[in-house]
Parts: structure tokens; sequence; C-alpha cells
């Protein structure tokens, strides 16, 4: 488990995280969101020692994490980039032998995860001459090639065609099916609330949403209900004690003081009129994204 | 830590030998020495002798230039045994120099073409067959023809011989007997020994020491911008950050260092080395001698003269964040190693300005092994140099580490000195 305990970080004077907290657990797709500049870069950074923190401490199996742990991270930058004139092969023996990986076994690994990535007929072709498509499973690779303990992957889908997007989610998948905690960062949100299990929002520096997309979602859920009736719906704004957020012909959506009432919403729109659809409506990540971040 | 440093270097070194354009400029500096060796004998000829064709038409003609062949032969004889003399004297530290090949004879190697007439002679010269024509005039007197010039050596053999002859002839007629003139003839000049004499084989020492200067010259530069290379491929593709969430940034200059210095170090080590081959082959026993003994030395003052730089060559690649900022980041370098490079050769006599260069750690690597060569410096005067460039070496790779670790992980624009040695905790460890 990797534990962030109070994370801080200036640069030039300029608070740009303010004690950040979170944990990602094994085996659990954790999704980082934040917008452009909330810090999610820089707190990747510091978990793998590139940057250094003002404050707080990063624990790696309760541990603080140091130099050896950390040969054991794979991590994917947000800029990307390998060595231009090296051929794929070449490279990732190369960054498997700086993650501590004998020779033998980074060049077994090496061919076993290019031919994985369908990549098994480029091995020794300069990696510039490669696809931008084929470099990205490169990069991925890269990330990947140690069997690492720990994967940290700053906004993985960036870039990627559908298709790489899904290949990508796969091993993401995959690698946290193995138990390895699995921490990535992006704003595509759709994407974001579809694969991963936990999620972590930033925001002014701090954490302003943390756990379960399910748990978030109905934590945040609030009392809000749409309704499909059989005929206009207009006489719904005439109701006390309810607030009517929209009504379009027969739909409408209500907000409630509490979602105790809502057999009472539903009795009295049963007394008017057939009612088709009764539902409470749970938010979706967006929808929590922009609450929280305001 | 040791083994992710051969690591590090051993990729500088894969890619290095990958890259065709080093493996043709190598090629490229051992032809140059390889020729620099042969080629000034085969102008000479082989033995290092000058070769001389002479046309001769008429018997008296003919008579003086057998003698002049002999004369020439039995010079380069005594240069021969001279210069064995003379290797044995060095090793034995005897200051006897005697010089045969100085009492005026020059040694040449002579071969002769007989003409029928004093016409067919001077074709032979003109046609280019001949070097010089040595013919009977009508009035019995003798000629040498030259096409626009005759040579000098040819021209001294020609008169020592024709001399010689005239003395021999002088003395038969006086009644001396053959014995007596054999006698005569083999008689040796005296030998010279000189009192303060100057350091031997002079002038292989200028060669070897302007041959030095201008190795480490142009290897550090371009080993040196090699280095700076390296450094900003790696900022300019953004493998960086992956290095650096791998592994400490000081395992990765040193590593980067030790490559390098390696390559650069081996590269011109074969150079010597084939230098040294060459020069034996070829039967220039003092070059080679005189390279086996100062190699040494000067492969020290290099490696450690290049330790001393490459690290600010990493610095001054990690400033830049694009190869076409290196013309400026790494302008301050070029000038720490051309103007010393101008300086060392400006002093190459023996004297105070060569010795203060020869101490000044920018200019020693080029002008000790220069002071070593001509025996102007002791071993302990070598080892004090070398341990100021150590010393000067230890200073620059403590401020150069530091600036590279302040601007390696920015990656957008041109980093300056000053922000980067901020370093403002850029990492942690
Ligand atoms: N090395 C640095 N020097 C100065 N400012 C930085 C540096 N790295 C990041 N920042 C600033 O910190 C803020 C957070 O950046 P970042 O962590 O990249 O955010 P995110 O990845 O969430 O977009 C931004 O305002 C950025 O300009
Ligand atoms: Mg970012």
């Amino acid at each position: 488990m990797l534990e962030l305990d109070g994370i801080s970080r200036s640069f030039d004077g300029r608070r740009v995280l303010d004690g950040i907290s979170f944990t990602v657990e094994p085996g659990r797709l954790t999704g980082f969101v934040g917008s452009n500049g909330a810090g999610k870069t820089t707190t990747m950074r510091i978990v793998l020692g590139i940057l250094a923190p003002d404050a707080g401490t990063v624990s790696w199996k309760g541990q603080p994490v140091d130099r050896e742990a950390r040969r054991g991270f794979g991590y994917m930058p947000e800029e990307r980039g390998l060595y231009p004139k090296m051929n794929p092969l070449d490279q990732l023996i190369f960054l498997a032998r700086l993650h501590g990986v004998d020779a033998g076994a980074a060049r077994r690994k090496a061919t076993d995860l290019l031919e994985q990535l369908g990549l098994g007929d480029r091995l020794t072709d300069k990696l510039e001459s490669l696809s931008l498509g084929n470099q990205q499973r490169v990069q991925v690779a890269a990330a990947l090639i140690h069997e690492p303990a720990l994967l940290v992957l700053d906004e993985p889908f960036s870039g990627l065609d559908p298709i790489t997007v899904d290949t990508m989610t796969t091993i993401l998948r995959t690698s946290a099916a193995t138990g390895v905690p699995v921490l990535f960062s992006s704003h595509q949100l759709d994407l974001v609330e579809r694969i991963c299990d936990d999620l972590v929002i930033i925001s002014g520096g701090g954490v302003v949403a943390r756990g379960t997309v399910e748990a978030l979602r109905h934590e945040r859920a609030g009392a809000r209900f749409r309704l499909v009736l059989g005929e206009d719906a207009g006489w719904l704004r005439d109701v006390d004690g309810i607030q009517v957020l929209d009504v379009d012909g027969p739909k409408a959506l209500v907000e409630l003081p509490d979602v105790s009432h809502d057999q009472q919403l539903l009795s009295v729109a049963l007394n008017h009129g057939p009612v088709h659809e009764f539902s409470r409506v749970i938010p979706a990540l967006a929808d929590i994204y922009r609450e929280v971040s305001q | 830590m040791i083994e992710t440093i051969r690591l590090i270097a051993a990729r500088e070194i894969t890619t290095k030998l990958r890259d065709r354009a080093f493996l043709i400029s190598t090629g490229v500096m051992l032809l140059i020495v390889v020729g620099s060796v042969v080629v000034p004998l085969l102008l000479n000829g082989d033995d290092g002798h000058p070769k001389f064709r002479l046309a001769v038409a008429g018997s008296s003609a003919t008579t003086i230039g057998e003698t002049a062949k002999t004369v020439g032969a039995a010079a380069i004889t005594a240069a021969d045994v001279q210069e064995k003399a003379d290797d044995q004297a060095g090793e034995d530290g005897l200051p006897l120099v005697t010089r045969a090949a100085e009492t005026g004879v020059p040694a040449a190697d002579l071969t002769l073409v007989n003409a029928d007439s004093a016409d067919a002679a001077t074709a032979l010269v003109r046609s280019e067959d001949a070097d010089a024509a040595l013919v009977e005039t009508a009035d019995g007197t003798l000629e040498v023809i030259g096409r626009d010039e005759v040579d000098s050596d040819l021209s001294t053999l020609i008169t020592v011989a024709a001399q010689a002859d005239e003395t021999r002839a002088v003395l038969t007629e006086a009644g001396v007997g053959d014995d007596v003139l054999t006698q005569l003839q083999s008689t040796r000049p005296p030998g010279e020994r000189l009192l303060e004499p100057g350091s031997p084989n002079e002038g292989v020492a200028t060669v070897l020491s302007f041959a030095f200067a201008g190795l480490f010259y142009f290897t550090a530069i371009v080993f040196g911008l090699t280095i700076a290379q390296s450094v900003v491929e790696e900022k300019q593709s953004r493998v960086i950050e992956i290095l650096v969430a791998a592994t400490p940034v000081r395992l990765l200059l040193a590593g980067k260092i030790v490559g390098n210095a390696v390559l650069a170090l081996g590269q011109v080590a074969l150079l010597l080395a084939i230098g040294l081959a060459a020069a034996s082959a070829t039967g220039q026993g003092a070059a080679a001698s005189l390279l086996l003994s100062s190699g040494g030395w000067f492969l020290l003052f290099f490696a450690l003269g290049f330790v001393m730089l490459s690290c600010a060559w990493a610095a001054a690649g990690s400033l830049a964040a694009r190869q076409e900022d290196l013309q400026s980041t790494t302008m301050p370098l070029q000038m720490a190693l051309i103007i010393p490079f101008f300086l060392a050769f400006s002093f190459t006599d023996p004297g105070t300005g060569l010795k203060v260069l020869s101490y000044v750690p920018f200019t020693s690597p080029m002008s000790m092994p220069r002071r070593l060569l001509i025996e102007d410096a002791s071993w302990w005067e070598a080892l004090i140099s070398l341990g100021i460039i150590a010393a000067t070496g230890a200073l620059l790779i403590v401020l150069a580490a530091r600036l590279y670790e302040g601007s390696l992980l920015r990656t957008g624009t041109k980093t300056s000195i000053a922000a980067a040695w901020k370093r403002e905790k850029q990492t942690s460890a």
C-alpha cells in the first residue's frame, strides 16, 4: 500500500500542494483527478522521488519510502519519451537493468512484453522509426518492464487512439489484478469513472474527495428524482416543499428536502395521473467533480 | 551503485560504437597517424636516406660516379652504426655523441645509369629518368647537369668523389702504393663529443609533443561535445524523467563520464599503439622508443585532464534544453580549451612560460608532456602537475554536478547558471 501523508510543496514561493493525503491500495486502480495545474504531476513526482516535498511523508508498506523501494516502482511520466535512436529491445533491457533486473531476465521479459504489445517484429528498429502509436506502446512497456510493485502513470490515456485506450485499460486492469497498487491521473472523467475502483480528486492544493467511485456518487447523490408522467409535468411547480430543477413535457427533475420524502412525492404524482418512471438520480462523476472543484 | 555506473557507461559506449560518424572519424584519424609516419619515409626512401639516379657518360665520369656511389653508401653505413650507438648511449646515459654522418659526406643511395653520350645523359635528365647527369664536355672537363637544380647532397657527393679521385691520381703518380691508398681512404674522421648536448631526438620529440597536444585538444573537444549532446538528448527526448526516477542523478553523471572517458582514452591509446606499430615496422627505432617511454605519461595527463573537463561538459549540456542551445552553453568550455591550446603552442621552448603552463591545469595536459619529452622536467614535477589537475577536477566536479542536478529536469527552456545553482530542492536523493 502506498500512503501519502500531509504532502506540501511550493514553487518559487507559490504553494502548489498543501497537505495532500491519500492511499493507493493493493490490487486497486486509483484514479487521480484534478484540473490542469492542480498538482497531479507534482504529487506523482514526489512519490517517485524526482521532486522532494517541503513537508509530509510518502510511505510504502508502512515504511517511509527509500531509494531501494522506489527502484521497484514503475512510472510513466506525463512528458513521454525514450531514447530516439535506440531500438525498443535494447531500450527496455537497459531500463530493466537500471531497475535491478539481471541481464538474462531483462532480455526475456523485454521480448515477451514487446510481443504481447504487438511489436514482435519491430524489436530492433530504431524507436524513432516506429509510428507514434507504437512508440506509446514501448513507453507503456518501459513502465512495466521490471514487473513493478507499484505502478504510477501520469495521464496514461492522453494522446491515445481508441484502440490503444482499450489496450491500456486492459494493461492497468491486469496489473491491478496481480495485486499491484495502480495510481493514474486523468482528466477524462468518463474514462476514469468506467475503469477505476478508487478516486482521489484534488483542487486548490488539497484533496477534496476520495473513496470508491460508487460510494462517492451515492454520498453526493442528494435527493434528486426523475419522473416521467402520462401528461405535461408543469403542475409539479405548484407543489409545495419541492424544488423543480427542470421540466420537459411529461419529464421532470426535482429536488426533495430529504430522500425520505420520496414516497410522498410518488403518491402525489399517482393521484394526479399515471407515472411511467420514478427514479433517484445518482450524479455522474463529472457532476461531482464540477461541484467539488469549484 | 557500481553496477548502475557500469550500465550507464556501457550504454554510452555501445551507442557511440554504433554511430557511423564516430567510426568513420576514428578510421580517418588512424589513417592520419599511419600516414604521418609512413609518408615521409616514402618520400625519402624506406631507409630514411635520399636516393638518386645519376646518369654518367664517358669513362672519367663513370669512375667518379662509382666513387660517389661508394662514398654515399659508406656514409649510410656510418650513419646506421651511429644511430645504434646513440640508442645505447641514451640507455647508458652517456653523453657521447659521435656523428660520423656530420663530417660532411651525405648519406645517400646512388644508382648509376650509363649513357652512351653526353646528349643521351642530358636526355635522361630532361625525361626525369635521372636526377642529374655527370658528363665530360668537349674540352675534357666534367659537368653536372640538372633540370632546375642539382640536389645539394648529390652535388657534394660528386665533389667529394672528384677530389678523392684527383688525390688518388696525384698520389699514384707520386709512387704511393695501393695499400697505403686503401689505408688513407679508410681513415675515419675524428668523432665528436659534446659537453652540453641538446636533448637527443629533438626533432622527433617536437613532432610528438605537438601530436600529443593536438590529440588532447581535439579529443577533449570532440568527446566533451559528445557528453554534452548525450545529456541534452536525454532532456530533449524526455527520457530523463524515467532515468531520474530509477537512479540517483549522480550515478547518471558518473556513468556518462566513465563511459566517455573509456571511449576517449581507448581511442587515444589505439592511435598511439598504431603510431608505435607503424614507427617500429618502418624501422624508426628512435621515434618508437620515445613514444613508448612518453606515451604512458601522456595517457595519464590525458585521462585526468579529460575527467577534469568532462563534468563541466555534462553541466553545459544540462543547461541546454535542445541541441541548438549547446552552441551557447558550451561556449565558455570551448574557450577554456582553445585559449590554452594556443598558449601551449606559443610556449614550446624551455623557459618560464612553458614552465608556468605546465602547472596550470588547463594547459598542463599539453605542456607538461612536452617538457617531459624534451627532458626539461623530471617525474616529480609531472606528479605535482597531475596533482593540480586532480584537485581542480575534484572542484569542477562538485560545481558541475550541482549545476547538472539543478537543471536536468528543466526541460522547457535553456537554464541559466544562476537558476541551476539555486537548486531549491529539486531532487530528494
Ligand atoms: N519545476 C517547477 N517549477 C515551477 N513551477 C512548477 C514546477 N512544476 C510544476 N509547477 C507548477 O505547479 C503547478 C502544478 O503543476 P502540475 O503538478 O504539473 O499540475 P497537473 O499535473 O495537475 O496539471 C502548476 O501551476 C505548475 O506551473
Ligand atoms: Mg500534469
